[in-house]
């Protein structure tokens, strides 16, 4: 029978799956915290909590591009840090916070540049690439800055720190930068296109994709993401330290895998992402606010973000216990010679 | 029974079925010791299940073995093994980041020998293979691949031997040393089963020959008895399944759509070839002699040198896009992996590639989408829940009809095709023969690579017949039938051309050691460079200083090289090392007795071996990534160092301190240690069994199965192994520091992943050096130091570092890309 059109379902499969999780997730955590520490969900708290849970989301979504494509951006440190550093020296030298910025911006795409072209055109491993890159961006940071940090400037704290209508800057950037990437990934030819290859890179070349330019453009989309960050993070911390980068290597993939992502590669969802980012920056408040040690909060996100792949990662579980019941079935056959030990035949050695 | 003794191998009734397919319908077989015996049948007619089935990789479902008389109760590879079974695959099992002598030392665990070199080279010589004991089997050509697989069948001294068509990619001489030793094994009374396509060569060489067909024996004769063309008969005939769409009579020529002539390049040579619109032709073969590889020199895959005429004018297809442009369109055989991405939807999957032109201003305009994608479902009867349906849930009938369909979509004039309905269900395949003669009688040109001679009968005008690279025979008309295709791809006698060698010279370029004497010039270069710049940079004060730093790090890269080599990866080296230097500042405070000492180590040791088996086990037996697994032990170690001291607190004994420091001149104990241990963990590497098996692991999977291996296994292992090392790292640390800083560590995780890499290590597993790493180390180490010593500012130990590692990176990398091509 031919495909009659059924009713169309905005979640899509796996997709939905993926932002149900993590929204669910989102929720319990939000429930706990009414319970444990009502505190953290009053206005004052939260308006305390959702910029940093705004800047680690636009450098997280950042990370996620890199990660649909099977790669990893160790460069994330560098980069947010290197952003921070030339927008505040930048204002300094130069005078004036626009000029700033658009070094800033022109510094990470060409990180983003270096990044792409390394793992695409001289098949570095992404790791690699952005490990190299990375102390690369550092190196800069320290030349720029001479070790010393500098203030960043009055108007770029200001516009951190002010609300718009009511709504945090900072959170306004990162729905205007969820909204763009996500719009151009679902919705635009280049975005389809950037799915598909991050997919199946064979099925994509097999497909006439010029799947090279594919593979430089998530690293320049990514460093700009971080450079957003790095700009963010520079007003609101107003003197930012040399490498107030560096916890974002590790809460980035923390957040990328708490959103489902698969490191292999493959889809990603962008709104998942700023569920898992504001997910771990409300744990973090929360084991805060009840008194418990810095920590804890490591050991906790580490036993969430091992949940979080151990309901994901069913094939590796499915495995032990096949494995399992074929060790269980292997009795001693209790067949007479003659008939046919048909169940000892079906074993195999692992 | 006396009887058996002289039987090398008998089996009874075998029955296998796997979801769908029932491969074998009761195969009975018997071998007599000393005899050849050919197997011979279609593709798919079942030879290599059968084989699994009597190596004990795979289970039947019924039935019995015995091998030498002994019937095996319970079949593994290892239980055929004991019982003298030898296989030399048709693709060799062998690890491509091992040389030779290392795979055959893996293949042969009982093998006792002093001198593995010269008993490599002898069984290479037995063989006549031109390969060299040291080459690396990445850098060999398939058919001395080949030879060493059956080296490996040599050494193994097989009771009863499967030869899984070996001649396919030798030469004429290659196969007639082949066949003399295999003469040889026979006259000793071994049994040998030989699979092959080649009816001339089973004719020379056989003794007896059984066909297999659809899962069932045809039937066994000695080779006088049975004519070529019988044989040819017995081996075909399987029932025609699926309808058939009607072929229509040929139109007169007008000027083809597209045209090659002496067309030549990797696996194929001189094919002259044109195909007009409204045809359907069929490239045949028996599989690996060329037919694939022109389907991909013509669709851009494997770019070629020469010019492909297309509607008249000469063109050249450099890549998939080029050929895309001209109308020529390609349907790849694995449809999983190079075809379809299986974890988007019917929608996305059909439209991608013509996304193009249904856009306005970078946006995919939806509504065009969404009807050209249902118009093309309706057309192929796509049978799917919703358009929105993930591709990977539809049977495999329907994700090749959502793979027709998205070439289709992009209009092709020439649409190439492969395998094009292999594990599709009878229905499915009507539609899709349907179809295609409905694209051909809209005027384009189909070709099609098929192992399906009844396929091909079916549905094509005309077939060309491939044997060992070239066209041996054109079929027209009348001609196409499933006979005459079996009969002349089976006839072929003709062998490949002799390849050449890999030069020495390559060979070390592409070595292990060849990064370590890179950087060894780059550290003595840089040494000299410094000290001719300042003169307290030899001094003694400086060298021990330097070297104790270095003894720290060195250790830790080791352990980070045994797991990269296993093909994992270990981000939590770093904070374990600050773990431990942590839990030991609980128990080597002052004043420090023999009972706190022996109690303290056992217990920083303890957590190391959790730590490691923590990681081991998540890595290896529980399958999650090693990046994930590591990155969640990252963070936990951390954790537990905070937990355990909030603050740096707990100063070791300063007697401790200095045991762990002591030093004899410029040269600390720690350092010495570390070069040792480096140097025998070199030495076990290459030259023990289990340290091939660790780069077995990290450069192949499924080889090392293959082997007998188990890689989760063997990584769990890998990561004690790191864990062990970075204890023994700590402990320096901790004698430097002298105290439970919680913050301590964590920078050696990213600088042990720049030593192995600086050391020549692929990420990917298989290769590195212990040396390469301690090299690597000892280069970062140096470079921290000089730049104090030349007056650089700390930007420049960032910029040195960097630049090594993405310079280390990218020579190797190009160096390893670039492969001998067969």
């Amino acid at each position: 029978m031919p495909t009659t059109a059924p009713p169309r379902r905005r979640a899509e499969g796996a997709f939905g799956a993926v932002l149900g999780r993590i929204g669910f997730a989102l929720a319990v955590l939000l429930l706990v915290s009414l319970v444990a520490a009502p505190d953290t969900l009053r206005g004052s708290t939260l308006l305390t909590m959702l910029p940093f849970a705004s800047m680690l989301a636009i450098a997280a979504i950042g990370q996620t591009i890199v990660v649909q494509h099977g790669g990893l951006d160790l460069s994330v440190a560098g980069a947010v840090s290197l952003s921070a550093a030339l927008v505040t020296k930048g204002a300094q030298e130069i005078g004036g916070l626009p000029a700033a910025i658009c070094l800033t911006f022109g510094a990470a795409m060409v990180v983003g540049l270096v990044n792409g072209m390394l793992v695409a055109r001289l098949s570095i491993t992404p790791m690699i690439a952005t490990l190299g890159v990375n102390a690369l961006a550092i190196g800069v940071v320290l030349d720029v800055t001479g070790g010393v940090p500098t203030a960043a400037p009055s108007a770029l704290t200001r516009i951190t720190i002010e609300r718009t209508l009511g709504v945090q800057n900072t959170v306004i950037a990162a729905l205007v930068v969820l909204t763009v990437v996500g719009v151009v990934v679902q919705r635009t030819v280049v975005g389809r296109r950037h799915v598909a290859v991050g997919v199946s890179n064979a099925a994509a070349r097999n497909a006439g994709l010029r799947v090279s330019a594919y593979r430089v453009a998530p690293y320049v989309v990514a460093a700009l993401c971080y450079a957003i960050a790095g700009t963010l993070i520079a007003g609101f911390q107003q003197s930012p330290g040399l490498s107030v980068g560096e916890p974002y290597l590790i809460s980035t993939v923390a957040v990328v895998v708490l959103a489902g992502t698969p490191l292999t590669g493959g889809r990603a969802s962008v709104i998942a992402t700023t569920l898992a980012a504001l997910f771990l920056t409300q744990l973090n408040q929360l084991v805060l606010s009840v008194g418990a040690p810095t920590a804890v909060q490591y050991l906790i996100q580490s036993a969430v973000i091992a949940a979080g792949v151990a309901t994901r990662e069913v094939a590796g579980l499915q495995r032990a216990a096949r494995h399992l019941r074929t060790r269980l079935r292997r009795r001693p056959p209790v067949t007479t010679p003659a008939s046919i030990p048909s169940s000892s035949l079906k074993e195999t050695e692992s | 029974m006396p009887a058996d003794i002289r039987r090398a191998l008998r089996v009874q009734e075998i029955h296998k079925s796997y979801p769908g397919v029932h491969a074998l319908r009761g195969v009975s077989l018997d071998v007599r010791a000393g005899e050849v015996h050919a197997v011979v049948g279609e593709n798919g007619a079942g030879k290599s299940t059968l084989m699994g089935v009597i190596s004990g990789s795979q289970a039947a479902d019924a039935g019995t073995i015995e091998i030498a008389g002994t019937s095996l109760d319970r079949p593994s590879p290892a239980a055929t093994r004991a019982l003298g079974l030898v296989i030399a695959h048709q693709w060799p099992a062998l690890a491509p980041d091992l040389t030779v002598v290392e795979n055959m030392t893996l293949a042969a665990p009982r093998a006792q020998v002093d001198d593995r070199v010269a008993w490599c080279r002898e069984a290479l010589a037995a063989v006549h293979a031109t390969a060299s004991p040291h080459d690396r089997v990445h850098d060999l050509s398939l058919a001395q691949r080949q030879l060493v697989e059956v080296a490996k069948a040599y050494v193994a001294s097989p009771r009863l031997l499967i030869l899984d068509e070996p001649t396919e990619p030798l030469s004429a001489t290659e196969i007639d040393n082949l066949f003399a030793w295999v003469e040889r094994l026979a006259a000793d009374g071994v049994g040998v089963i030989y699979i092959s396509h080649r009816i001339p060569e089973i004719r020379r060489i056989a003794d007896r020959v059984t066909v297999l067909r659809d899962g069932m024996v045809a039937g066994s004769w000695t080779l006088p008895e049975i004519s070529d063309d019988e044989i040819v008969h017995q081996v075909v005939g399987r029932p025609v399944e699926a309808a058939f769409a009607d072929k229509p009579k040929r139109a007169a020529r007008d000027t083809p759509i597209l045209a090659v002539d002496d067309f030549s390049c990797d696996g194929f040579a001189d094919v002259s070839l044109s195909v007009h619109a409204g045809e359907v032709v069929g490239l045949a073969g028996v599989e690996g002699n060329g037919q694939r590889e022109l389907l991909h020199a013509l669709a851009g895959v494997a770019p070629s040198r020469q010019a492909v005429v297309i509607d008249g004018v000469q063109r050249k297809i450099g890549d998939v896009r080029a050929a895309r442009r001209h109308g020529i369109v390609y349907l790849p055989a694995d449809r999983h992996d190079d075809g379809l991405f299986m974890r988007l939807s019917v929608r996305e999957n059909l439209a991608l590639s013509t996304l193009g032109e249904r856009r306005r201003g970078g946006f995919v305009r939806r509504g065009a989408e969404r009807e050209a994608v249902n118009r093309q479902i309706e057309r192929l009867d796509v049978r799917a829940a919703s358009s929105e349906t993930e591709v990977a849930t539809l049977s495999g009938g329907n994700q090749q009809k959502v793979l027709i369909g998205a070439a289709m979509m992009a209009g092709p004039r020439v649409f190439l095709l492969e395998d094009p309905t292999q594990g599709v269900d009878v229905g499915a395949r009507a539609e899709i023969y349907r179809s295609l003669r409905a694209l051909a009688a809209d005027g384009a040109a189909v070709l099609i690579v098929s192992s399906d001679p009844i396929e091909l009968e079916g549905l094509c005008d005309r077939v060309l017949v491939f044997a060992r690279g070239r066209v041996v025979a054109e079929l027209c008309d009348e001609q196409v039938t499933e006979h005459e295709i079996a009969q002349a791809a089976l006839m072929v006698a003709a062998a490949r051309e002799p390849g050449g060698s890999g030069s020495a010279k390559v060979r070390f370029l592409r070595g292990d050691y060849f990064p370590s004497l890179v950087l060894a010039g780059i550290i003595v270069a840089l040494g000299a460079f410094v000290a001719s710049r300042n003169g307290l940079y030899l001094s003694g004060q400086n060298v021990r200083t330097t070297l104790a730093l270095l003894a720290a790090l060195a250790f830790i890269a080791l352990g980070q090289l045994v797991v990269v080599q296993a093909g994992g990866f270990d981000l939590s080296v770093g904070p374990l090392s600050g773990l431990i230097v942590v839990v030991g500042s609980f128990y080597f405070a002052e004043p420090l007795g023999a009972g706190a000492l022996v109690l303290g180590l056992l217990i920083a040791a303890t957590v190391a071996f959790g730590a490691g088996l923590l990681n081991g086990v998540m890595a290896g037996p529980g399958g999650i990534s090693p990046i994930v697994t590591t990155l969640v032990t990252f963070i936990l170690f951390q954790g537990c160092s905070l937990l355990l001291r909030p603050t740096p607190g707990g100063t070791y004994d300063i007697r401790l301190s200095d045991a762990l420091t002591t030093a004899a001149g410029p040269l600390p104990v720690s350092f010495a240690v570390a070069v040792a241990i480096g140097i025998a963990l070199e030495w076990w590497l290459r030259r023990t069994r289990s340290g091939m098996a660790l780069r077995a692991v990290g450069s192949d999977d499924d080889v090392a199965r293959r082997l007998g291996l188990s890689p989760e296994r063997v990584r769990l292992y890998a990561y004690l192994g790191c864990a062990g090392l970075t204890f023994c790292g700590s402990l320096v640390l901790a004698g430097q520091v002298g105290i439970g800083d919680p913050n301590l560590g964590t920078e050696y995780t990213l600088m042990s992943i720049t030593a192995v890499v600086l050391g020549g290590a692929s990420i990917f597993g298989g290769r590195g050096s212990f040396v390469g790493a301690m090299l690597g180390a000892l280069l970062i180490v140096q470079v921290m130091n000089a730049t104090t010593f030349l007056g650089l500012d700390d930007a420049w130990q960032r910029w040195l570092v960097g630049l090594m590692t993405l310079s280390g990176a990218g020579v190797y990398s190009r160096l390893r890309a670039t492969r001998t091509s067969p």
